[in-house]
């Protein structure tokens, strides 16, 4: 029964309550680093990290925390993990870091996590945190990288950096920010579609 | 009277007691966050501790990289901060320098690296940043344009297009930001030139 619902935290968060398909929420840096996929798989592996940091920690003072000041502390913690990916994504993967630049320390404010942290690990014991975490920062992930695909391949005629065709005339408006809009929005329409 | 006087200090003291609660609670509140902020400081200060040498020697590397690119007969670089740098080799003897160029391109500015030898021949160019359209502008970033530059002195970098002596092939569809970066790179050379005399 337990392991049924730890599973179902999980699994909600990659079509249900996906992130940014059906919540709508941090489409921002969706829309910002989906133009390759190496940076999408980047960002998306940083976001999980920082969600599922600070969903365990949140989780684990939920009843310590004041009330009063539960924003607050809540901002502490999520700065920290990001400070943290921020440091370490520069020290190793230096690369990528540059790719995805502003976007990184923003994670501070991106609202995917801020929610889930006020929604649900400030009410929800660790583990089920955790599993909601997972779930989210996946679902998130995997839209990144669908939309990354689809753009890096229409926009230009590679994946993961390796040229796909010979001869081929990339779709420029994909590389640019209207790219990013009529993906995403296309996803949307097929998702809810799909799930009625 | 007696009843004002009693009324009074009932006002006056009923805030009071609710003052020294609120500060009470407040203090606890002050006692929390500090701790939090501790906490964190102490894990960011340890994170730091651990990353700043690596992220130091990354970069480091990344930019003696980016200097050997631009040239290659180089054994090692002048060590400053500020541009232009000399080339060495082996023996200590200045091979050439690196000059770094700003160019004011479509929609942001480029920054790259010019390597010149002795006879201030190009011998590479490197764009360490730029902000331009991507798929159009960001092509000045590829090999196929910067490699147009090596082997010329500094007459010949004018876009085909500009003037006759020119021999530079501009990128289609984004002639803004290769004339920038083309113009910025032969005014640089010509204005180092002056100052090595």
């Amino acid at each position: 029964m337990s392991s049924k619902k730890l599973l179902n935290e999980f699994t909600k968060g990659i079509i249900k309550e996906n992130p940014v398909l059906i919540l709508m929420v941090g489409l921002c840096s969706v829309l910002a680093v989906s133009t390759e996929v190496k940076n999408a798989i980047g960002m998306g592996s940083a976001m999980t990290f920082v969600l599922l940091g600070s969903n365990i920690l949140v989780s684990f003072l939920r009843n310590s925390i004041p009330n009063k000041v539960r924003i607050p502390v809540f901002l502490i913690i999520i700065g920290s993990f990001t400070t943290i990916v921020d440091l370490v994504m520069n020290a190793y993967a230096p690369a990528i870091h540059k790719n995805l630049g502003i976007f990184i320390p923003l994670i501070v404010v991106n609202c995917i996590i801020i929610a889930r942290a006020e929604a649900f690990a400030a009410k929800n014991p660790v583990l089920d945190s955790a599993m909601d975490a997972l779930g989210i920062g996946f679902g998130y992930a995997l839209v990144l990288f669908v939309i990354a695909t689809i753009r890096e391949i229409l926009g230009n005629g590679t994946f993961f950096g390796v040229q796909l065709f010979t001869g081929f005339n990339p779709v420029l408006i994909m590389m640019l920010p209207p790219g990013a809009f009529i993906t995403i929005g296309l996803l949307m329409a097929i998702l809810r579609s799909v799930k009625k | 009277m007696t009843d004002e006087v009693l009324y009074g200090c009932k006002v006056f003291y009923a805030p009071l007691s609710n003052c020294s609660k609120n500060m009470k609670e407040t203090v606890k509140l002050g006692k929390y966050l500090f701790i939090i902020c501790a906490v964190a400081g102490v894990t960011l200060a340890v994170t730091n501790y651990f990353t700043t040498k690596k992220i130091a020697s990354q970069k480091l590397e990344v930019e003696n990289a980016a200097l050997k690119e631009v040239l290659p007969v180089a054994f090692c670089f002048e060590v400053k901060n500020n541009f232009p740098k000399n080339g060495y080799d082996e023996k200590n003897n200045i091979v050439g320098y690196v000059l770094k160029v700003i160019a004011n391109g479509y929609s942001s500015e480029i920054s790259a690296l010019v390597g010149l030898d002795r006879d201030f021949e190009v011998t590479g160019v490197k764009i360490l940043s730029h902000n331009e359209t991507p798929g159009l502008g960001s092509k000045i970033a590829e090999k196929s344009f910067l490699s147009q530059f090596i082997g010329k002195f500094s007459e010949k970098i004018l876009l085909k297009k500009d003037a006759q002596a020119g021999e530079i092939d501009g990128i289609t569809s984004a002639t803004i930001s290769s004339r920038a970066i083309t113009d910025a790179i032969r005014k640089n050379i010509d204005e180092f030139k002056k100052t090595v005399k």
